[in-house]
């Protein structure tokens, strides 16, 4: 396979990519000074996947809740009864992996032995191993996760704030499952997900630090075969209405003050590349402006005491969901919610200001910076990124020739009453 | 990364850089250290949240807020830590190199930093009323929300019980009842004599031109540079105890999951080559993905999702901490009793060994790749008052024999176990 070459001058900077005879798409990023080492090895299946269309069939299958994340525990376990994180512990990788809506990925970081890494990375992801016995071992493990996450407030406070929002994107659910979904889950549905999502065409590998490219295309050649592709799976439209479900979603569990979010809807899905990356930075400065630490806003809301130090904001942008949000702790959720909407039309009407605009963008570009500090911030970033189709490189750019006419109408749009949620925990009585 | 010498800016104030070209941003640090005595605690927690509402240029939490967005993002934080018996109060600024963009801030830097640190917004000889008032607030509230997150509040009760009328046992973040003594004139007194007795570690990390990072710091900072008595930072490690009676306290909580932890004392000396014996331990025992508690406890035995050892080397002590079904603690509990028997015995492969060598290397190998790892370790090794480099470090560990790990298995002591139970889950 060829590698083409991509260069920033501006962040000094270098991407190395290509297509895999497979379909696998490839991203090295060579960094010298570092340490370690990173891989992450990624595939576009996340908890938003839940009908499989199998590919060259008819057949449409309903997934269980949490099945990617099930499948991703489940992909280290081995044949002869040992896990693929004892064969990086020989190398002295530190593995790991995670499941999002949409996206599983398989990761290590190393000091050094990267390409017999690079080996065990693509070896055991492309070898799944199911028994009865080892998913229903699986099943009491995901199950304590779960129950983890049931006793976190933050999490609780996310999936309800999603509840309220959306009413058929699967975005809705708890990437986990629960412990009733998870019990569907056999062997045999494990390896259709396995034999579909996982197919080098819907599969991305990213490299980054000292690397010897044509060492690295040798580990692939071996692991990943043309005869596993499958092609781009055909996944059903999820059809949103615009309308949120509930205004307000209300928990009780045992905290000492309400915690809140208070989350907008995005409405507009299917947009990729620079569209999505321009989309992406818009709603970043708009959140800044109207939330950040410097607002207005954040400075009153303080001095009375309604909000404190855990506030905080941020979008999350993405091809198939979307939504802006506001959270922290607050004696009085309801209010922080009236307050919100408040600001938001003042700002409308008073309309955005150049320096605060500045200012936003220079934050972004700061953090920018910041994320090529670590390789494994380097790598999480831009695999994301290439799975959105977008040039990571052209971040900064995007950023300042975004205008202000342009910030304005992201407004208008995205932030309105009728697409907020408010979403609260409160303390348990007594 | 390389550590250079450090250089006395006066008696009791020094700086070190730590000097690299691999990343995009600088930081420049300065820690005040205090013991960590309950009289203290709460003031000292108190005053980073104080003294982020504003200062003399820059009065409003807006003004400052303004000011940093403009240096690219400069982010200004301040806060304590304990380590070993410890508190200390850090301020830290972290900013974009001036090679990546068309203008040069490091000086704007360092100046907000002296800004934050030396003028803080005061009236009548005090900090402003407003803020104190409503930090002590924020700050109740904060103490009171530990419980928000179980695994933390089991941590940090674990931790009170096993130190109990040690320093390290107080809560780092101070004491509700505390603060209703605590006002704008004694906060105020108590940082400047902070200020002026405290011993003082600078670091600048990153890529600078030291000459000019010295000299506005000395700019800066010339009235904090003041020389200064300072009595060596001392922590009493957690030492073995004869006929220990192991403390059992079960708490029970409306939670879905149970959380159990368990403290062990284990008296090595931090400095000395037995503890690296024990962090190989700790490591083939609970420390890592490929762990016997892992693997066992969880993998074979489906019991917890997590389950980990932790060593705190300035105070000599591991921690176990796992989260599990309510009625399966006698499980838990023996399986990791268990297999520390089998630590003990030397019930462990030569693969075991040197993954755990492998897996330390590369963990030392994470912190020399973060600047705010790197500052913690030197931070860490200069209250210790050892000199020794990570990677020297590293290569000592390189040659723990097995006869050293089983030597360290057999050292520490259970002394501690708590119980967070969970009875009912969560209303919906």
């Amino acid at each position: 396979m060829k590698l083409d070459t991509l260069k920033t001058s501006v962040l000094k900077e270098t991407i190395l990519h290509g297509v895999h005879e497979s379909g696998l798409r490839v991203f090295i990023i060579p960094k010298k000074g570092f340490c370690k080492y990173y891989a992450i090895y990624g595939t576009e299946y996340g908890s938003l996947d839940n009908v499989l269309k199998v590919p060259g069939s008819q057949e449409t299958i309903n997934l269980p809740d949490g099945i990617a994340h099930f499948l991703e525990h489940k992909l280290f376990e081995e044949e002869d009864g040992g896990n693929a994180f004892d064969r990086f512990a020989l190398t002295g990788a530190s593995s790991n992996a995670f499941t999002s809506f949409d996206m599983t990925a398989y990761l290590y970081s190393c000091t050094d032995s990267f390409y017999e890494n690079l080996d065990i990375l693509l070896d055991f992801v492309n070898h799944p191993y199911f028994t009865d016995e080892n998913v229903s071992k699986e099943q009491g493990i995901i199950g304590q996760e779960i129950k983890m996450y049931d006793d976190d407030p933050g999490w609780r406070l996310f999936f309800n704030m999603l509840q309220g929002m959306f009413h058929n994107n699967p975005v809705k659910t708890d990437i986990a499952g629960t412990v009733e979904s998870i019990s569907h889950i056999t062997p045999q549905l494990l390896y259709k997900c396995c034999d579909a999502y996982y197919n080098p065409s819907n599969m991305f590998l990213v490299l980054v630090g000292d690397i010897d490219g044509e060492k690295a295309i040798e580990c692939i050649d071996r692991h990943v075969s043309a005869e596993k592709d499958r092609g781009r799976i055909d996944r059903p439209q999820i059809n949103e209405p615009e309308t949120v479900v509930e205004k307000k979603v209300t928990q009780k569990m045992s905290v000492s003050k309400p915690l809140f979010l208070i989350g907008f809807k995005e409405t507009e899905q299917g947009v990729d590349g620079r569209e999505l990356l321009k989309k992406q930075i818009m709603t970043q400065i708009l959140v800044e402006v109207l939330f950040g630490k410097s607002s207005e806003f954040f400075m009153s809301l303080y001095s009375e005491g309604l909000i404190d130090g855990s506030f905080d904001k941020d979008s999350e942008i993405e091809k198939k969901y979307g939504f802006s949000s506001v959270t922290g702790e607050s004696k009085d959720p309801d209010e922080v919610y009236k307050r919100v909407i408040a600001h938001i039309e003042n700002v409308k009407k008073a309309g955005l200001n150049d320096a605060d605009i500045s200012r936003a963008k220079r934050i972004l570009i700061g953090k920018n910076l910041r994320a090529y500090n670590s390789v494994e911030n380097i790598g999480n970033n831009f695999i994301r990124c290439f799975m959105n189709n977008i040039n990571p490189f052209e971040f900064r750019q995007t950023a300042e020739d975004i205008k202000k006419s342009e910030l304005e109408a992201r407004l208008l749009q995205h932030f309105t009453e009728d697409k907020a949620v408010l979403s609260v925990i409160e303390p348990l009585e007594g | 990364m390389n550590i250079t010498e450090k250089t006395e800016l006066s008696k009791g104030v020094n700086l070190r850089f730590l000097k690299t070209e691999k990343f995009k941003t600088n930081m420049i640090s300065l820690v005040l250290r205090l013991p960590l005595c309950r009289e203290t605690v709460t003031r000292a927690a108190l005053l980073p949240r104080v003294l982020k509402r504003g200062t003399q240029n820059y009065p409003t939490l807006s003004d400052i807020s303004k000011k940093a967005e403009e240096l690219y993002g400069a982010t200004v934080s301040a806060s304590t830590v304990k380590k070993g018996d410890n508190q200390l109060l850090a301020f830290s600024v972290h900013f974009v190199s001036d090679s990546f963009i068309s203008e040069t801030i490091t000086e704007e830097v360092v100046k907000l930093l002296a800004e934050f640190v030396l003028h803080p917004k005061t009236c009548d000889g005090g900090f402003d009323t407003e803020f104190v008032e409503q930090e002590k607030e924020n700050a109740k509230n904060f103490i009171e929300g530990l419980i928000n997150d179980k695994k933390a509040y089991a941590a940090a009760k674990c931790n009170e019980i096993m130190f109990e009328g040690d320093p390290y046992g107080i809560y780092e973040y101070g004491y509700v009842e505390d603060l209703k003594d605590i006002n704008e004139k004694n906060l105020y007194d108590f940082y400047k004599e902070l200020l002026k007795k405290s011993q003082i570690e600078i670091f600048a990390s990153g890529s600078f031109d030291e000459g000019l990072i010295k000299a506005t710091m000395q700019a800066e900072f010339g009235t904090l540079l003041e020389d200064r008595e300072v009595p060596p930072a001392k922590t009493v490690l957690a030492a073995i105890e004869e006929n220990i009676k192991v403390k059992r306290v079960t708490e029970e909580m409306p939670t879905s999951q149970s959380k159990l932890v368990m403290g062990f004392n284990c008296g090595v000396n931090p400095v000395s080559k037995d503890y690296f014996g024990l962090m190989m331990f700790s490591c083939v025992f609970g420390g890592s993905p490929f762990s016997k508690l892992f693997n066992n406890v969880r993998e074979k035995l489906s019991l917890a999702y997590y389950v980990f050892s932790a060593l705190d080397r300035q105070k000599g002590y591991m921690k176990i901490s796992a989260g599990i079904e309510a009625s399966k603690f006698d499980d838990a509990y023996n399986e990791i009793m268990l297999q520390l028997d089998k630590m003990k015995k030397g019930d462990f492969t030569d693969d075991e060994i040197t993954s755990a060598k492998k897996y330390l290397a590369t963990s030392f190998g994470s912190v020399k790749d973060s600047m705010g790892s790197t500052e913690d370790f030197y931070m860490g090794q200069i209250l210790l008052d050892n000199d020794e480099t990570i990677d020297r470090l590293c290569e000592s560990i390189s040659h723990i024999t097995r006869d050293e790990i089983i030597k360290a298995a057999n050292t520490v002591q259970l002394d501690t176990v708590y119980f967070l139970k969970g009875v009912g889950g969560n209303e919906a």
